[in-house]
Parts: structure tokens; C-alpha cells; sequence
């Protein structure tokens, strides 16, 4: 998947910059919008898009006080991860009614992978228990036909071969033979056209209009550039799409084409190709896609859910005792909550910064945080509030009473003495997530 | 494309985000941010005005497009032989056949070489151009060694007396490694039987491409050697506007144009007539 890591490299220097600094100037947020825009502009994000999108980083950075910000550039990748994700949309499953006969389109200019992109489609919904049948329907390109059947026939998918005459009759035609032969989706390749050729998008818009199709897909080379808004208004014009197919979503291209298709069409992207074999079609996972632009990764999601289970308040709250020195284990023990609610240790760990020090390990199971927590638990309040005057009797006491060893309750300790110690070298830092992001 | 009239209206604006539009211009048509930036650069340092400034681009873009040779090269003993590489779908097998007209037409004796085995019906694609354009043409079935096909290819052509022999390969994205080894092996072949790299090696080149073009450029050259491009499927709404940072950053000349569907849509580069395209 190498489409959105350039973009993403691109932007993660352009937020070194901004990382190293770490308050921002006015001129700096300018700089850093400046950045994103070229940015974008190089990955092949149609100059329109990219203004709106730069214009609404600009207002909602201005809105969320950025300047302030102790952490701008997190808070700027957020910003613009979102309204990447709000461009990109959902996942969308291709829509099929059951107990019917399904008709699915692909059009697009010539060369951008329709007929492979048929095969592999019919593979996919084979796989999935469907009946497929191609149905081959360029009549220009010389071995448009033989192609798909020769794909049909290497990979055990049935085609349609009577392909003589003009469009309509022809799909008619198909039809019946689909009625006949309990094919449940059929999958018609078109000949490939150019979205200012009026005539052959006429004759498409006669097709479009004479039959009943489910999906209409647009399938796009994932390496075009500005262009793609261009292509996508021409084919929603004469046509309606109701979807897109990505290809050569295996190239370097940075694939700003696939938010250009989707800020016309407002339809999902179903598909991407990522390869030459025939089961190289993969489902479109927007958010897949957009943490790679803004370079987070997984990161993204695990800053978001600790946003959610973290309160501004509970944060602040913990800034100050971090500052006063009255962090205590009822506080760690609220991170550990946080981190119990975003999915548990093991699932941040490799996200962590390495906390000197720290046994995580011990941490790396549910069991052990249950066990932490039932420590805690089995404390009494002044323990809670002054671990140090935990001895050994204390010990003894708390192991038997949670129905935990002496040594995790040494290990829970140091833990929670290396954490504070590590909270208290990194200034700044509200809550766990913030230690996430600190990596 | 009415490109220039835009820019002049903007400027006459003569709004604060004039140089932004204008910027944005450039970038709509693939120039990319190095050469839109430097343009920039240079009408603000310059104080470009909106009388010179269609002229100061045009200037610009010639000279970048000028410092590349488009002349074609034939070989110094027939065959000439032409490689035709690039990306997937971008129209080698079109380019080809289009190229196999223009050449008979000139009188030449032509061959074409089906050296694309991998895609499905690809040598019946050309197989069917060859009958129509009544060339012969040397092919083997699917799936079979590319290099073998090629070797077959020039064997033939030096006992038929060919003048031109253009043969064909499999599309590959630039980030397939592999496949690109494969191109390198066919060029040694060609080499070892006719004692010469191909004469021209060709690369195809979408019009619509984006800044992918560069790398494609990048990773192609730096297999195979690159002799010029052929921009395909350039009209209205695609203008072939990467070619411009690609000359720049590369020095590799654009040979041939395609601007059409029809057989007879293929002409030699010519600096002017693409300026007036780019710039309606």
C-alpha cells in the first residue's frame, strides 16, 4: 500500500518542523497551511479541494486557539485528518439485491484497467457465493472481447461471447442468457471513453437509461492527476455513477485523484487493485487511508478514543497533581482505567514511548490490569494517597486481601513510581494520551 | 485550455491571492510545485506585468521544452529497432500500431514484435492492427518468455530486410522491481543481437498522469535507457502538462504526441504546436 505513504512522508516533515518547536506563532500555523497545500498539491489533490480543505484547517485551528496550543502539531494533524476523512467518506459494500438479477457497470477512459477490473470483480463476487457472468460490451478497442475471456477462461469465471451488433440488443440479449442460466450479476465491461466525447457518452447514457443497473462504477487510474475532477464531472453528467474502482493503487501515485472523485460524486470508492493478479481487488477502507496521509497510523484512532475517555477536566486535574506532587495511585490508577478503555495494554503498547523503567510487560495483559486494579482496590485510603508508607506487613496484608503475590504488588509499585517520575521529567503533558502522542 | 486568458484576468484583479490563482493555474495542469514556484518567483523578482506575462511563461515553458532533443534516431543499419515501455493502460499497443502507419506510409518496411505476453489478448490486440495495417508481426502465445518473443522478433526483421522494428512489452507500475528487471534483460537481448541498445526506447506516457509521471520517468530511466517519451491521449481536458518538470528535471524529450483515436492521430513533438495546445 505505497499510494498515501509519500503524502504522508511529505506531511509528517512538514510537521517535524512544527513538532520541534513546540508553541506556535501565527506565522507558524500560516507556514504549516502553506506546507499542507503543496503538499497536497504534489500528491495530486485538485487545487479546489485543496483550498477548501487548507481554508477549513485554517478556520477550525483558528477556532480551537491553536496559537495556545501545547501540542499545535498533533492538534493540526487531527484537524486535517478529519477533513481528509470527511472528503473520503465510508466503505460501501457493492449493493446487490438477492433473489434477482443484479447489473453491474464499469465505465472510465481508455486504459484505466476496466476489463481487468471486471475479472477480478467477478472472482470477488464468485468468492463470495454470487453467480457472476462478464459481459463484455466494447465494441471498438480490437481485442477488448478476447481479453475477457481469455480472463474468464484462465480464471474458471463464465462470460457472455455473443457480442455482435449494437449495445442495446446486445445486453438484451444478455440478459436472457443470464434469465436462462440462473446468473445472478451480471458484470458489463464498457468501452473506454473520454468524458468530453459526446457521442460515445451519449450512447453510454442510453445504456444507462434503457436498462435497470444497480452499480455504475467509475473505475479511475489512481496516477492521474489534476484532471480527475474534470473525468468524474463528465462521467457524472452523462451517467449516474454510483460508485468508483481505484487501479494501479500500487504505484508511487499519491492517489489525490480519489479525493477529487469523491468531492464530485459524493459516491463511495468501492474497490481499489492493488496488483496484476486476479485476486489483487481489495475493499476501500477510507480510514485506512486517510491515517496514512496525515502519517499517524494507528496512532490516530488511539489518540481519538483517549480523547473520548479522557475529559478535559480529569486532564487538568492531573496536570496540577503532577505539579504539586500529589499524584497518587487513585490517579494512576484512573490512567490505567484509560487505558483499560481504550482496548487494554497490549493494543497501545507498541504506540508507547519507552517509559524508563517501567515494567511493561507486566502490563501486557488484561489479567495483570485486573490484578493492578484489585490491588488498588484492596488498599486503604491512606495507602492509596501515600503509597511509600506501603511496608512490608502493608504488603502481606493487601496481597492476601486481592489474592495477588508480593512481588506484583512490588511490581505495581515501581510502576507506578517510574510513571510518576516520568510524568513529572515531561512537562506538559495533560493525560495518557498526550503520552501517546509524545512518541 | 484558455489557460493564459485566465491568468490575465487575474492578474488585471490585480486581487492579494492573484499569485495563489495563479500558482494554482500552473498546478491545475500538472506543471508541479517546483516549476510553478520558480515561475513565481521570477514575475514577482521581475515585475511581470499582465502584458508580458503570456509571454514570459510561453518563454519559460519553450525553453524547458527546447533543451531536450526530440529528433527520432534510426539505426546506422536496418533494423531499427524501438522499445515501447510505460505503465499499465497508457496506450503502448495504440502508440505502436498508430507509429507502424505513419511509417509505412513513409514508404519504410515495418514489423511489429508482441513482446507483451502477460495481458490477456494483448497480442491479439496487436495481432488484429497488424492485419489491418497488413504488417507483419512475430508473436507467441501467452505467457510465454517476453525475451524469446523479442529474440524471435529481430531474427526475423534482419531476414525479412525490416527497416523499423517496434516491439511491444507488458505494462508494469514503476514500483514492481521484478517486472522491471525483465525490461532490462529484454534491452540486453536486443543489444547482443544487433550490437546497439534499442535505438528508441520509448516510453508511454498518459497525458492525464499526474506527478506520478516523474516517477515513472525516474524509476524507468534508471532500468532501461530512455530515449524519449510518447504523450498519449492528450486533447481538451488533458493537457500533458507533467511533461514540462519532467524535461526539466530529466532532459528526456518528448517524441511523439497522440491526440486522437483515429490511426493517423500521432505526430512527431513540435515545441510550438504544444505550447499552443497547452496554452489555447
Amino acid at each position: 500500500m505505497t499510494i498515501f505513504d509519500n503524502l504522508k512522508t511529505n506531511l509528517q516533515s512538514v510537521f517535524k518542523k512544527l513538532r520541534s518547536k513546540g508553541k506556535l506563532s501565527s506565522e507558524d500555523v500560516k507556514n504549516s497551511l502553506r506546507e499542507i497545500r503543496v503538499t497536497l498539491l504534489e500528491a495530486d489533490v485538485n487545487y479546489k479541494i485543496v483550498k477548501e480543505i487548507v481554508d477549513n484547517v485554517a478556520e477550525e485551528a483558528k477556532k480551537q486557539n491553536i496559537v495556545e496550543s501545547l501540542t499545535p502539531a498533533e492538534q493540526i494533524i487531527t484537524i486535517l485528518y478529519n477533513e481528509i476523512k470527511n472528503v473520503l467518506g465510508d466503505a460501501s459494500p457493492i449493493n446487490t439485491a438477492p433473489n434477482k438479477r443484479n447489473l453491474v457497470m464499469l465505465v472510465g477512459l481508455q486504459g484505466s484497467g476496466k476489463t481487468t477490473t471486471a475479472a477480478k470483480l467477478a472472482r470477488f463476487l464468485k468468492e463470495q457465493g454470487k453467480r457472476p457472468l462478464l459481459i463484455p460490451f466494447d465494441f471498438k478497442r480490437p481485442a477488448a472481447m478476447e481479453q475477457l475471456v481469455t480472463l474468464a477462461k484462465n480464471n474458471d469465471l463464465e462470460v457472455f461471447e455473443e457480442m455482435t451488433g449494437s449495445p442495446v440488443p446486445v445486453l438484451k440479449k444478455a440478459l436472457d442468457y443470464m434469465e436462462n442460466n440462473q446468473f445472478n450479476i451480471g458484470i458489463i465491461d464498457s468501452a473506454g471513453r473520454k468524458e468530453i466525447d459526446r457521442e460515445t457518452m451519449e450512447e453510454l447514457r442510453t445504456v444507462a437509461n434503457t436498462f435497470s443497473i444497480n452499480e455504475i462504477l467509475l473505475v479511475f487510474d489512481s496516477t492521474i492527476g489534476q484532471g480527475a475532477l474534470k473525468i468524474a464531472e463528465g462521467f457524472e453528467q452523462y451517467v449516474p455513477l454510483t460508485g468508483g474502482i481505484f487501479t494501479k493503487y500500487d504505484s508511487s501515485a499519491k492517489g489525490g485523484s480519489i479525493l477529487s472523485f469523491r468531492y464530485v460524486t459524493g459516491k463511495p470508492v468501492k474497490f481499489i487493485g492493488v496488483g496484476e493478479k486476479i485476486d489483487d481487488l481489495e475493499i476501500f477502507h477510507p480510514e485506512r487511508v486517510v491515517s496514512k496521509i496525515v502519517g499517524r497510523g494507528d496512532l490516530a484512532t488511539l489518540a481519538e478514543k483517549a480523547e473520548q475517555t479522557i475529559s478535559q477536566e480529569e486532564g487538568k486535574d492531573l496536570f496540577e497533581k503532577i505539579q504539586n506532587d500529589t499524584f497518587d495511585l487513585n490517579d494512576y490508577k484512573k490512567q490505567l482505567d484509560a487505558i483499560k478503555k481504550m482496548g487494554g495494554f497490549s493494543s497501545i503498547l507498541s504506540s508507547m514511548p519507552v517509559i524508563p523503567g517501567m515494567n511493561l510487560n507486566a502490563l501486557n495483559d488484561e489479567k495483570m490490569l485486573v490484578k493492578t486494579e484489585a490491588i488498588i482496590n484492596g488498599m486503604t485510603k491512606e495507602e492509596k494517597a501515600n503509597p511509600e508508607i506501603i511496608d512490608g506487613s502493608r504488603k502481606k496484608r493487601i496481597a492476601k486481601g486481592s489474592g495477588v503475590t508480593n512481588h506484583e504488588i512490588n511490581v505495581l509499585l515501581k510502576n507506578y513510581t517510574m510513571f510518576k517520575k516520568f510524568m513529572q521529567g515531561t512537562k506538559n503533558v495533560k493525560s495518557i494520551d498526550q503520552i501517546l502522542k509524545l512518541r | 485550455m484558455k489557460l493564459l486568458k485566465t491568468i490575465k484576468k487575474i492578474f488585471e484583479k490585480n486581487d492579494s491571492n492573484s499569485i495563489e490563482n495563479i500558482e494554482e493555474f500552473m498546478l491545475e495542469n500538472n506543471f508541479g510545485v517546483e516549476f510553478t514556484e520558480n515561475f513565481i518567483e521570477k514575475i514577482k523578482k521581475e515585475r511581470v506585468t499582465s502584458e508580458n506575462i503570456e509571454e514570459t511563461l510561453k518563454e519559460n515553458i519553450k525553453t524547458i521544452l527546447n533543451s531536450a532533443d526530440p529528433e527520432i534516431h534510426f539505426g546506422n543499419s536496418i533494423p531499427s529497432v524501438f522499445l515501447f515501455v510505460g505503465t499499465n493502460g497508457t496506450g503502448k499497443t495504440t502508440s505502436i500500431a498508430k507509429l507502424a502507419h505513419l511509417y509505412k506510409n513513409q514508404g519504410k518496411k515495418v514489423m511489429l514484435v508482441a513482446g507483451d505476453t502477460f495481458r490477456a489478448a494483448a497480442a491479439k490486440q496487436l495481432e488484429i492492427w497488424a492485419d489491418k495495417l497488413n504488417v507483419p508481426i512475430v508473436m507467441q502465445k501467452e505467457g510465454s518468455d517476453p525475451g524469446a518473443v523479442v529474440f524471435d522478433g529481430l531474427n526475423s526483421a534482419v531476414s525479412k530486410n525490416i527497416d523499423v522494428l517496434l516491439i511491444d512489452s507488458a505494462g508494469r507500475v514503476e514500483t514492481k522491481k521484478n517486472l522491471l528487471n525483465e525490461l532490462k534483460k529484454i534491452e540486453r537481448i536486443i543489444e547482443k543481437r544487433t550490437g546497439r541498445k534499442p535505438d528508441e526506447t520509448l516510453l508511454v506516457l498518459d497525458a492525464y498522469t499526474g506527478q506520478n509521471g516523474i516517477a515513472q520517468i525516474e524509476v524507468f530511466s534508471s532500468m532501461v535507457d530512455i530515449s524519449g517519451i510518447i504523450l498519449t491521449k492528450i486533447d481538451g481536458s488533458s493537457s500533458g502538462g507533467i511533461i514540462i518538470p519532467i524535461i526539466q528535471k530529466y532532459g528526456i524529450p518528448v517524441k511523439f504526441i497522440c491526440t486522437g483515436e483515429s490511426i493517423e492521430d500521432i505526430e512527431q513533438f513540435n515545441t510550438e504546436t504544444f505550447i499552443k495546445m497547452l496554452t489555447g
